[in-house]
Parts: C-alpha cells; structure tokens; sequence
C-alpha cells in the first residue's frame, strides 16, 4: 500500500500520478541516493541501514556485488574487484596509470577493458551496477514509478566523461532528468537559492575528484562563473602519500597484490585517524611483510602532502582569476566532499579566504541531498522554482591547418550554447569532410582531448570553395555536445557519422543494453508496448492541455492538423501496437513543432511583461 | 562576425525588449535576462513533449547568445555594425602600430607588480575613453566606419589589459 | 467528531514543518478523481481559508474544507513504516471500499 507524504500547498497529486524523483551522488570512492518526502531532502539508507555505498563492483563467475559486499571480498579477490572507476569513465587506455589499478586493465582501443571473471567489463556497464544498486535502494523507499534522476558529475568532466555517466544511467535503466554539476548541487542543498545573494566558492575535495566552482547567486538564479579542479587528485592522493610514507617503512618489498591492499587499508584509516588525533601510533602487524611501528603527526602530514594541498590553493587561485574577483569579496564558502574533513584542508581555506566556512551539512551527503531537491524541483512539485545556469567547464575547438586548434566555443560559456561556423571544400566535386572536434584550452590539437571525428557525408558535387558548410555545435544542459551541418547554397542537409574518440559509440551501447535485458523476448516486448502506452497518453493529455490555453495562437487550419494527429494517436492506442503508436508520436510531435515554438515566444512576451509590472510596483 | 548562432532570426535587442543603440541599460538586459530564461529554459519543460523541448533548447540558446553578445560593450558595437552591414576590416593606422609596439615592448620589460598596477591602470583609462567614443559614434553621429576603426584598436587594447593582468598574476603566484 | 493526528504522525509533521522554514499545519482534502471514486490530499498550509475548519492534533494545525470533511470526518492520520519506505497513512471509518494502493477509496 502507497503511504502518503505531505506536498506543497497545490502540488498535491493524483494516486498513481505521483511525481517522485531521485538525486544521485556517483562518487569515485562512494555513492548516495536521496529523495525529497514531505518537503524534506533525506539520504536513502539500504537495508542494513548504511547510506554510503562504497563504489566498488565484484564480478564472481554468476554473481555481480556491488558496494559492502564487494568490498569485503576485496582484499581475498583484488582481481575481479573494481573500485575507483570513476576515474576510468570517458577514458582510453593510454590515458590511465594502470599500475594503480589491482585489475588487469586492456586497450579496447576506444574504452579501458576491465577484465573479470565476467569476461571484458567497460566503466560504463562497471558504473550501471552501482547505479543499479542505488535504484534497487530507492524503489525500495518509493514504493511507486520513479520518473528520473538527476546525476551529479564534477564541473570539471568532460563531454566524453558526462556522456559515459549519461550512458551508464541508460545500461541501469534511469531516466536521466538533468546531469547537474557537484558544486552545483551542493550550493543547493545549502538553501543558497533562498535569500542570499553574491559570490560563493564551492570547494570540493572528493575521493578522487577536486574542484573548485564559484557561483553568483541572485534572486534565485545559479550562475556557475568560473570552474577549475584536477579529476585526478582527491582524497586517495593523500591515502598514496602515506602509503609511500609506510613503504618506507618495511625493509620488505611490497609487490604482492593482496600486501598492497591491505596497506593501502592501513593508509586510509591512518588518515581518517588524523582528522580525530594529533597524532597517530602504528604499532602493526603485516604478515608477511613483518612488524611497523612508526608515527605520524598532522604537522609531518601536512609536510608529506604539501605539494597536494599547493594544487587545490593554485586552483582556487585560478578559478579566483577567472571570475575576476579577489580572495576577500567571497560571501562564503562551502565545503563539499569527505576528504575536506581533514583538518589540513579546513586551515588551509580559512586561511586564503580569512573566513568561517560553510561545512554544518554532512560533507559526504551534501551533493546528494542537492542533486534530490534539484529533481524534486525538475518534475514540479517544489514551490519555490530557482534557476540553474550552468557553464561548459571546458572550451570547445576544431582541427585546423597546421593541427592547430580553432577555439569555437568558450570555457564558461553558459548553457545551453550553439555556435556556428562555415565550412568549405577545397577540391572540385568534393562530397565529404572530417571535422575534427576537441576539448581543452591548448592551441595545439595534441594537447587537447579529441572529442569526436565528425564526417560529413552528402555534400552537393561542386567547384572547389563553392560549397558553403554550416557546421552548428549545440552544447545542452547537460553539457554535452551534438553537431548538425547544412550545405547553404542548396540547403541539403549533410548527414553525420560521430566516431567518438573516448567512451563507448552507440553501436556498443546497443548491444550492452540488449545483454543487459535478461527477460524474454515476450516480457522484453511487453514491457516496451506499456512504456510506450503511458508515453503515448501523457503525451495526448499534454497536447491537449496546451491546446485548451493557447489555441488562439493558431489558424484553424493549424488546430485542424494537430486534432487530427491527437486523434490519430488516440485510435492507435486501441491497437496496442507499438511501432505504430510510436510513429503516431512522432507524427504529432511534428504536427505541434510550430504549435510549441509560438506557445515559447508567448511564454517570453508574459514573462517580460510581468517583469514590467514588477518595476512598476517597484 | 565569428561564429554566432543565427538560427532564429531575431533583433537580439528587441527579444529583451531594448532600444537599437549602444548605450545600454543593464539593469533590464539583466531583468528580462533572467525572466525570459526562467520561463523557457529546458529546466522548465521536463514533463513535456520533445517538440516543447526542442523549442525550449534552441529559444533558451538563442537568449544566452544574444545575452552575451549585448552584455559585453566590444561585441555589442560589433553587432550593431553588423545589423546595419558594416565592415569591421580596416586597416590600423601607423601611429597606432608603433604606439602598439612600444606598449609590446613596455610589457616584456616590466617585472614588478607595482608599475605593471600603473601600466594596466593607463590601458584601462584609454579604454574608457575609448568606449565613450564608440558611443558618441554610434548613438549619436551615427559614424559606423569610424566605430570599426576605434573597435581595432579597442580589441588591441583589451586583450593587452589581459595580457598585463596575466603577467601581474604569475608574479604574484610566485 | 473531528480530525486528529497519531502521536507520531504529529511528531513527523512538526518535523517536516520546521525543516520546511514555513507554515502554519497541514491540509487534508479529497479529491473526486482516481482509481475507485476519490482521493486523498495532504498538503503543508501557508495561508488559512476562512471557509476551512481548523482541528488541532498534539499541537499541529489541521485544516479541511467544509465538503472534504463529509467524506474524511473522524479519520486519524497515523505515520506508518513498512520495510524501507514511510509516510502517512488515513484511518478513515467512512471508506466502504479502498482501492488497494490506499490512496483512493468509495464512501
């Protein structure tokens, strides 16, 4: 029986129709799943009442365990226990330092292989077990449909590393609402939307992501201005200081894996003690590696790990530049991430910033927490409707003469952005051409991440330079990047193959996604026609809502077409068929495209007009 | 222009309901900003139909381009050149190219932070003055060629002011 | 007859109340739509109608309208867990016949 939660006054829903949403933390060392019930954001614990869930995934012969159980066996079966993968999402081989993973890491030429007892694991389909896991926790707390989730990513990630998340959400069978930022999330969960206005600074110190955002908050709206991190330093750079530190220590040489392992447990724990004590004795046995005993004081580990605490200050001094503001006009400061626990880091950003920070929300729940109401707010059941506008954290640029980079769309840009830009051809009768899309703030394309080859295929035969290409770049809300092109002296659209040079294409993604279906081909189909029925009537009922407001936008001619899409849509209902009702969609989606580009600038003519009288009362 | 996104075809001015001139009022670019963008950005169109979505993306696009493009005072005078088809090429004086040449040469000397201060302070009084001009031209005598000259030399300017602020800094981080 | 809250509904109330930084009790309606005849609404209050008929329950405001309150009268909104999930739940003594998800229900 569904329980009943408290809504906001008029948000109130039908049974049945209720609009519940999740927020997901996907972290490198732990991940959370929050929801917001009777207006309150809360962590969604598992069974055993643990609201962390270490991002670690076992792969047995016939078994996948994700989180505490895999981290149990780890230490017995580093091999085929992955953890950290975050670090892998959106990477090639030759990106990655595989000496720091226990696994036996392949070149898969556009992915890293994570071999298993499983066979070949990609971090995509690693990352969809956790999501999974973390969908299990919530349909267990929300006994009712799940419209989506809002996923958190670092503002530093990259186009190929939010797509992998995007993808791995798709493989865990999540609707993907918004990917939003991390820092962005938290500024969120901190009520930042209400009241207060000025710049703040999101630190966040991760497991294994840093960055560093500053926000301009007023009357409700999220600008992120300036972004900077490193999405390989975080809180196990300072457990491999220590671990280096304990080295050096044993007169034995640590090459077995399971020795190594244990060590690194060893590493961490000593840390995590340090945020308690001054000091920390270790007085140990390793077996076969012998007795430690040593000693460790906050002010040695501040002198070890120096050099990591310089790279998170000469990043706030950049991201500082970038917003063109100064230390002292910072309004606040809000600490993210359980490594910012550590007392080093909290002195360090008092210090540069000569202020209290903001660090009473849990440091490991605070995205979380963010990322759920951000949901909750997305499917419209809060009451309050802050905006959110976030920035591309890192500048687009194409290949040219010379592999230099032609920058085409700026860092902090805010989104959603499109840019265009002409091409043309330089030999007669020429059909094709590659463009070459890359990311990063390097002039030359080596020192660039390669996004993506686009080919343009379907270019009009003629004399060379005659050809004029409109190649346009859309980068979304979610930050990631499309292409389209259009020839312009004939207006033929040129059609394009994406080859992404990192992550999986979506070939692969296919079959992953058909692997994963374990359901026979009835249920698979089954299931398909009912997701389809309830798109197809939401759909009907929102057609039809618009139409009631703003029919006066349209000639009769007009409403004529869209009521006979609407009718048409409605009488393939009754013959349960899917790919027919699915073309009829897709028909009166076209038939309403004009329909909701007019309702788009109404919507722009009351909201200005309301702004007017705002003044005017004012 | 480079690179602009000219999907839609619309005065950027009048989709904020702005005067056709240099001089701008930023307090209400900045209000219908955020008006417009509060009730069309994709954020608002979860629970709808693709078509709602897709004129969601490409409107909310539109907005943050001819935002940008308004709020920043070098690319605001180019577009005005450009909606009234003016060319932006032109060839820079001689004195301006020695005057250019001895700021150059004045930057790769300095190595303290207190005169780079004092250097970057006179690029930006030039600047102002600049601007000032740019408005007079454009609002008021309606000399668009000699916008886009006094535009080159702004362009110089500015990146020089960054150039120098960019130096100040990696003195400082040192 | 009247309205009223268990003890730990009321608790659970005040709760979200305060974590929500307003209002002034909760709102109980029916509405006449769902799967069997009616369903069950309840909202935070900011603004009291003065049509509503307020009850108070160990403390907490509870509003409802003068046509709801027929169908809800004598209900006892009670806060209840079943395994992970939780929320409120309506002892209502004139449901004939409830639809199985307890949401909506004949009088």
């Amino acid at each position: 029986m569904a329980l009943l939660q408290i809504s906001e006054p008029g948000k109130g829903t039908l049974p049945h129709q209720h609009r519940n949403a999740i927020g997901i933390d996907l972290g490198t060392t732990n991940s959370l799943v929050a929801t917001v019930q009777s207006g309150v954001a809360r962590i969604l614990p598992d069974e055993n009442h643990k609201q962390l869930i270490p991002s670690v995934v076992h792969y047995d012969a016939n078994a996948i365990r994700v989180g505490e159980e895999a981290v149990t066996i780890q230490e017995q079966d580093p091999i085929n226990t992955i953890a950290s993968v975050k670090r892998l999402m959106g990477k090639k081989f030759t990106d990655v330092d595989a000496t720091s993973y226990p696994n036996l890491l392949k070149d898969e030429g556009n992915f890293v292989g994570i071999h298993t007892k499983q066979g070949i694991k990609s971090a995509v389909e690693v990352s969809a077990e956790i999501l999974k896991k973390l969908k299990d926790i919530a349909a267990q707390h929300i006994k009712d449909d799940i419209l989506g989730a809002v996923i958190t990513v670092p503002a530093y990630f990259d186009d190929a590393q939010r797509q992998a998340t995007k993808d791995a959400a798709k493989l865990a069978g999540i609707n993907v609402l918004r990917l939003i930022n991390e820092p962005t999330a938290a500024a969120v969960a901190y009520g930042l939307d209400k009241e207060v206005e000025g710049h703040y600074v999101i630190f966040d110190l991760g497991g294994g992501t840093f960055d560093i955002s500053i926000l301009r908050l007023s009357k409700g709206l999220f600008e992120v201005i300036a972004t900077h991190g490193d999405t390989r330093l975080g809180g196990d750079d300072f457990d491999a200081v220590i671990l280096d530190w304990l080295t050096g220590h044993i007169d034995t040489k640590v090459d077995d894996v399971n020795a190594r392992q244990a060590l690194k447990s060893l590493a961490k724990r000593i840390k995590e003690q340090l945020t308690e004590t001054e000091t920390v004795v270790i007085d140990h046995s390793l077996n076969k590696l012998g007795h430690i005993k040593a000693e460790l004081s906050r002010d040695a580990f501040a002198h070890l790990s120096a050099h990591l605490v310089k790279k998170t200050v000469d990043a706030t001094r950049l991201a500082l530049k970038d917003a063109n503001l100064l230390a002292s006009e910072i309004d606040g400061v809000v600490m993210v991430g359980g490594s910012t626990r550590m007392p080093l880091i909290q002195t360090t950003m008092q210090a540069f910033f000569n202020q209290d920070l903001l660090n009473d929300i849990n440091p490991d729940e605070v995205v979380a927490l963010g990322a759920a109401q951000q949901a909750n707010m997305l499917v419209g059941n809060a009451s309050d409707q802050h905006l959110l506008l976030d920035v591309i954290p890192l500048s687009l640029g194409i290949e040219t003469m010379g592999e230099i980079v032609e920058r085409i769309i700026p860092r902090n840009s805010t989104l959603p952005i499109a840019m265009g830009q002409e091409f043309t051809t330089y030999k007669d009768g020429q059909t094709a051409m590659m463009i070459h899309v890359v990311q990063g703030e390097r002039d030359l394309v080596g020192d660039c991440r390669s996004l993506a080859k686009f080919s343009l295929k379907g270019i009009p035969p003629m004399v060379a330079g005659a050809a004029k290409i409109r190649v346009t770049f859309q980068v979304d809300t979610d930050g990631l990047l499309s292409v389209s092109a259009q020839e312009l002296s004939t207006g033929v659209q040129a059609s394009i193959e994406v080859k992404p040079s990192y992550g999986l294409d979506s070939e692969q993604i296919k079959t992953m996604l058909e692997s994963s279906y374990q359901l026979a081909d009835q249920d698979k189909e089954s299931r398909a026609l009912a997701e389809v029925r309830v798109e197809a009537l939401q759909m009907h009922d929102m057609v039809e809502k618009a139409l009631a407001q703003d029919k006066d936008l349209l000639a009769a001619q007009e409403i004529e077409k869209i009521s006979v899409a609407l009718e048409r849509l409605k009488q393939s209902l009754d013959h349960n068929r899917r790919d027919e009702i699915q073309a009829h969609m897709d028909q009166l989606n076209d038939a309403t495209q004009f329909f909701a580009q007019l309702r788009m600038d109404r919507s722009i003519q009351k909201a200005l007009t309301g702004q007017e009288i705002k003044n005017m009362e004012l | 222009m480079w690179g602009k996104f000219h999907g839609l075809s619309q005065n950027y001015f009048e989709i904020f309901q702005l005067p056709i001139q240099y001089t701008l009022d930023e307090k209400k670019l900045d209000a219908s900003y955020r008006a417009i963008l509060s009730s069309i950005h994709p954020d608002r169109f979860v629970n709808a139909t693709e078509a709602e979505k897709t004129q969601s993306l490409m409107k909310s696009t539109l907005v943050n381009d001819a935002y940008t493009i308004l709020k920043n005072p070098i690319q605001r005078a180019e577009y005005l050149l450009e909606i009234n088809n003016v060319s932006q090429h032109v060839k820079l004086d001689n004195a301006f190219l020695m005057q250019q040449m001895e700021w150059e040469e004045r930057l790769e000397a300095e190595e303290d932070v207190v005169p780079l201060n004092q250097f970057h302070d006179e690029v930006l009084t030039d600047l102002k003055q600049k601007f000032n001009h740019v408005e007079v031209l454009l609002d008021h005598e309606k000399n668009f060629t000699g916008v886009a000259n006094e535009l080159a030399q702004l362009k110089f300017l500015a990146k020089l002011a960054q150039k120098i602020k960019d130096k100040t800094f990696l003195l400082m981080a040192d | 007859m009247a309205i009223t809250l268990t003890k730990k509904a009321a608790e659970r109330a005040e709760k979200y109340l305060e974590s929500r930084g307003k209002g002034l009790g909760l709102k109980l309606a029916v509405k006449t739509t769902g799967c069997s005849g009616m369903a069950y609404v309840l909202e935070f209050v900011d603004q009291i109608d003065p049509d509503d008929k307020v009850f108070e329950s160990h403390g907490v405001k509870i509003l409802v309208d003068p046509k709801s309150l027929i169908y809800i009268d004598g209900t006892e909104l009670d806060f209840v867990r079943e395994g992970l999930n939780e929320g409120f739940q309506f002892n209502n003594p004139n449901v004939k016949d409830s639809c199985g998800c307890g949401e909506s229900f004949t009088v």
